[in-house]
């Protein structure tokens, strides 16, 4: 039976929150992100976070190297990062070796997966968002070596990753490839709402590449890829949304105003109910999501696009609210409340917007009908 | 958003439970029936008496219930797969009072009652000798149940009881009334009020129909002038009622976290369709709010699952439901406002087959599509956040219970 975490997945849980407690701990967030150009996280904890934890392959199949858990093992490590808004290069490195797995099936690129798994290269993807082309062309020049070319321009760790992976069109459908020499591309980061994840842009000129994995297949790698990011990303907002509320009633229960908390008055209480009904609603729906994925891939799409919409939604309400109940303090720069509310605005815009996804579940429900 | 998984969460004694259940129902209901919604509102009370006497003949109206009471010794969980098999084929679990009188006067005896209060009641409640409805509302309290004034005094060896109870839900269809009243008037608020099991046919009791705001009398005024009951017929220690009113609600919200959700995605492909009829597929705005009332049953379907497992594993739902009240409530009343927006100006003047009056929380399986179903659906969903505790309520108790947040100026 399950929708409780079992006693290993609560374990995981406490694991990971005291591990981030320590090394990543919410009071210095605010000063590791003072110059958003800068890289805001501590490579020590990427590489602990990868050689002790070897979270990279949490959810990789045994035979390939990984710990072979589940995507509710994953969700429940990225809802934990989500909680310290996590930036490092965790999640672009775990979906680079996640295409790796899926595509690559004759295990010609295991040496690369390996590097992946243990963080001693950093990746990144490029061409990936759901409800967008990628960007990317692909083509092959006189000699039949593969080139891309375009630009792909949210690149999660996009700007100094060691290697990078991709989805392109190739002319006949998407194809999955590998960046022969990333160092040779053109990357920018940019200025960037968001100030605890670098997502830079990626220029590619005729660059050469390798395909990973075969044409048929590359439309259903894209599309595991996408939802387990998506459902990644999920995590994080549900993490996010519920340590937005404890941060929101911490504060009601020990400000007093007029003689009393401010917890006691309905229009605070109230406020925080509500944000812990859609904490509820959304970490339920994250969860069934990733329980579903797991037991049937091929239902992975309605329920991966309402879990992304729903805890979206939750992540920038519950957000925004903290700001409000916060008062003076939740508009400062000291106080993380605005980290939470950029990085919920960001990750609500990123992997399809909530508008887009509410579309295509209308588009869904229609073609039933 | 799809109805079936591939994957049960359940485990397999309550699946093979399930066949069981889907095997009686193919056998019991007529070749190509469509659920209760889709027979004439005159025939669906006949309908209800019918298949509750098959119920009941076939031990299924209480089936976790012990044998030794009537019921057919199962767990709860399979009650649930029976209530969600029920649910999916658009009939019934019992009458329209069993909700009183089973889920919420039965599990209360159950667990509170007396070894003869068990013996006797429990086996007439499910022939239908008694029938229940619930008398806690009072014109001066409703949110404030401790604040109850119908009082109750013992002369020799009964109750007698005086006062008045309002918004009684279908008192009109039952035999007895369970009372909240004060048995001790120097106590303060709750602790001087107990739970009595009272006769409505009896001198002293009056019962006046009250219309709600679709038309209908539903409810009602009920009059306690001098009734009487058996000093017997208390639920748990004089003066503990509140205890027993606090484990009676609770039962009320019992199953419902599992079962409504499957409810509100039949409402919600009845609004799709009904959003293609009026050639509204193309329109963002509708596109948006239907995504939106889907993400809503998603929400609910993992809530409750999350509910069940809870339930499975031995742990109390407490607070938690509060949240899914909240919920379901609010989504009702935007689903419907969201029926009425897509049928625009037809909406106000209400044609074809509607509800009236079968069930609060959603439309029957099978009900016609038609303005005039909506709108009445539309009108109803008004109460949900006004009954079972209304939303500021919830709010509170989440705010204070869940949250633990202080306690307001009171
Ligand atoms: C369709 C229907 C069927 C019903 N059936 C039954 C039945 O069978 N048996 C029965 O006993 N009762 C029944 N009720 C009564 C129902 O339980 C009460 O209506 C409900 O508890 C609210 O009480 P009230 O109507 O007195 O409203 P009030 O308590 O007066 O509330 C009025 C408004 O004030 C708000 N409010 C009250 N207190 C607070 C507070 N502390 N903080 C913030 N806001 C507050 C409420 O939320 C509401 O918005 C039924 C009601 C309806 C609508």
């Amino acid at each position: 039976m399950f929708f409780e975490l079992d006693e290993d997945q609560e374990q995981l849980k406490d694991l990971m929150r005291s591990f981030l407690q320590q090394e990543s701990p919410e009071h210095t967030l605010v000063q590791r992100t003072e110059n958003s150009l800068e890289r805001p996280h501590d490579v020590r904890v990427f590489d602990r976070l990868c050689a002790e934890l070897e979270l990279v392959g949490l959810a990789i199949p045994e035979e390939r190297g990984g710990s072979g858990a589940g995507l509710v093992e994953l969700f429940v490590v990225f809802e934990e990062l989500g909680r310290v808004l996590y930036g490092g290069p965790l999640l672009s490195t775990m979906l680079a070796a996640e295409l790796i797995v899926t595509a690559d099936t004759e295990d010609d690129f295991a040496e690369l997966l390996g590097q992946l798994l243990a963080g001693a290269v950093r990746g990144a993807v490029a061409g990936l968002e759901w409800n967008r082309p990628s960007g990317l062309t692909a083509s092959q020049d006189e000699s039949g070596h593969w080139i891309v070319s375009g630009v792909s321009d949210y690149v999660f760790d996009g700007t100094d990753a060691d290697q990078v992976v991709l989805f392109a069109d190739s002319g006949d459908g998407v194809r999955c490839f590998l960046v022969d020499q990333p160092e040779a591309l053109e990357r920018s980061a940019r200025e960037q709402l968001d100030l605890t994840r670098p997502v830079g842009r990626i220029r590619f000129d005729a660059a050469p590449v390798t395909p990973i994995g075969s044409a048929a297949s590359a439309a259903g790698v894209r599309e595991r890829v996408v939802a387990v990011a998506t459902l990644c990303i999920t995590a994080e907002q549900v993490g996010a949304a519920r340590r937005c509320l404890e941060i929101s009633v911490e504060h009601a229960a020990s400000r007093t105003q007029f003689g009393r908390a401010i917890g006691s008055f309905q229009a605070v209480k109230h406020r925080c109910a509500d944000s812990a009904v859609l904490v509820e609603a959304a970490s339920a729906t994250g969860l069934h999501a990733a329980w579903a994925l797991q037991q049937d891939a091929g239902q992975q799409d309605p329920v991966v696009r309402s879990a992304k919409s729903v805890c979206s939604e939750a992540s920038v309400k519950v957000a925004a609210s903290t700001i409000q109940v916060l008062g003076g303090i939740g508009y400062t720069w000291e106080h993380p409340a605005h980290l939470f509310y950029r990085r919920a605005i960001t990750s609500r815009q990123t992997m399809g917007t909530t508008w887009q996804h509410r579309d295509d579940i209308a588009s869904q429900l229609f073609a039933r009908g | 958003m799809t109805s079936e998984r591939a994957a049960s969460p359940y485990p397999d004694s309550a699946e093979e439970f399930r066949q069981r259940v889907q095997e009686f129902l193919s056998a019991q209901l007529p070749a190509g029936w469509n659920g209760l919604g889709s027979i004439p509102t005159e025939e669906q009370v006949v309908f209800i008496d019918a298949w509750r006497a098959t119920l009941h003949r076939n031990n299924l109206l209480a089936v976790s219930w012990p044998e030794s009471y009537g019921g057919a010794g199962l767990t709860p969980l399979d009650q649930l797969v029976l209530a969600e098999e029920f649910t999916k084929a658009g009939v019934p679990q019992g009458g329209l009072n069993d909700n009183f009188s089973i889920q919420m006067l039965g599990s209360t005896l159950l667990k509170f009652g007396t070894e003869d209060q068990k013996q006797y009641y429990l086996p007439r409640i499910l022939s239908k000798d008694d029938v229940w409805c619930q008398g806690f509302s009072e014109p001066e309290a409703g949110s404030d149940l401790a604040g109850v004034r119908t009082r109750a005094h013992r002369d020799g060896d009964e109750w007698v009881i005086e006062g008045q109870k309002t918004w009684t839900s279908y008192g009109h269809l039952a035999t007895h009334i369970f009372v909240l009243c004060r048995t001790d008037p120097d106590a303060v608020r709750h602790r001087g009020l107990s739970l009595l099991l009272v006769k409505i046919d009896q001198p002293g009791v009056t019962l006046r129909p009250l219309k709600t705001l679709t038309g209908e009398e539903e409810f009602n005024e009920v009059f306690f002038d001098g009734a009487r009951c058996a000093v017997e017929s208390i639920v748990g220690e004089v003066n503990d009622g509140w205890r027993m009113a606090m484990t009676l609600l609770g039962f009320e919200r019992g199953e419902a976290a599992a079962t409504l959700p499957m409810k509100f995605g039949q409402d919600l492909e009845r609004l799709v369709q009904l959003a293609i009829r009026y050639d509204k597929a193309g329109d963002d705005t509708v596109r948006q709010r239907l995504a939106r009332s889907a993400e809503g049953v998603e929400q609910m379907r993992s809530m409750g699952m999350r509910a069940v497992s809870q339930w499975v594993n031995g742990h109390e739902i407490g607070a938690e439901s509060s949240i899914h009240k909240l919920f379901w409530s609010e989504w009702l009343q935007e689903t419907t406002e969201l029926a009425m927006d897509i049928m625009g100006i037809d909406g106000i003047i209400p044609t074809g087959d509607g509800l009236q009056g079968m069930s609060f929380p959603a439309a029957e399986a099978g009900t016609p599509n038609t303005s005039g179903a909506w709108a009445d659906y539309f009108l109803r969903a008004r109460a949900a956040t006004i009954y079972a505790g209304s939303s500021e309520i919830q709010r509170n108790i989440i705010g204070e219970r869940i949250l633990g947040l202080p306690k307001d100026a009171r």
